[in-house]
């Protein structure tokens, strides 16, 4: 563990009164449940996603943003998609457009 | 002809040719590397974006906004279709800033490489055991 990070979550554990053990099963419920949270959110957003799949399709060159189960738009760069997200302080996203299939044939895939 | 002017080479190793890049989540900004460049293997047998391994997909954080399953590109390979995850972000080379796809293997092999869709954006010329990134020449 960061030596620093530990002196300070033993710092913060004995001013609550708790132990070092305590604060850090409280430090993993949280972030656990941060995962969960962000896990449900990207289920809204495929809820989204399939419901204008077919759009996506229509515009092959634009990126698709949906966020926080959100259609936002979609837009011709992907700067300006990755704009209008932190724009919206999103922490998980789908960001869509149409990719062809391809070959990989040879090279890398022998060494 | 256009006269070019070599701006900087990468040795090649006894796994191919490679370049120096950095790969940029721009919603979170997390790099890879951190600080510096990491060498990518130039695939002109991919004609993909680039792939990276699993776990720096993962360090990236590109399973945030990796695209749904349905719409994971698949690749033919002479051992059969490979699915790629995949997730839009920043190749950072020569330079320059490309937004591109990042894929890493949701099964099967995977690498540190440049495929064929970004290496046609860049200026860059295989010269014996060297690849170099080239530019025009200017006059005088």
């Amino acid at each position: 563990m960061d030596p620093k990070l530990y002196a300070r979550l033993k710092a913060e554990a004995a001013s609550e009164r708790k132990t070092v053990g305590e604060a850090f099963n409280e430090a993993v419920r949280v972030w656990l449940g941060t995962r969960l949270a962000k896990d449900e959110e990207r289920e809204r957003n495929v809820e989204v996603y399939l419901r204008i799949k077919q759009r996506i399709r229509q515009h092959p060159n634009d990126y698709f943003v949906i966020a926080k189960g959100s259609y936002l738009g979609h837009f011709p760069s992907l700067s300006r998609a990755f704009r209008i997200l932190k724009e919206n302080r999103a922490t998980k996203a789908l960001v869509v457009h149409c990719q062809p299939s391809g070959e990989w044939l040879g090279g890398s895939l022998e060494s | 002809m256009v006269p070019l002017k070599v701006k900087e080479c990468f040795e090649s190793a006894d796994w191919g040719y490679g370049i120096e890049a950095s790969i940029l989540n721009p919603l979170n900004d997390q790099r890879f590397p951190e600080a510096g460049k990491a060498i990518f293997k130039v695939d002109t047998g991919f004609n993909g974006p680039m792939m990276v391994t699993n776990d720096i997909f993962e360090l990236l954080c590109l399973s945030d906004i990796e695209v749904p399953d349905d719409m994971r590109p698949s690749y033919k390979t002479l051992a059969g279709a490979v699915t790629m995850r995949s997730a839009p972000a920043v190749l950072e080379v020569d330079g320059r800033q490309i937004e591109t796809d990042i894929f890493t293997a949701f099964t099967g092999p995977t690498r540190m490489l440049v495929g064929f869709q970004v290496l046609r954006q860049l200026n860059m010329g295989l010269l014996r055991n060297r690849v170099c990134f080239l530019e025009i020449a200017r006059k005088g």
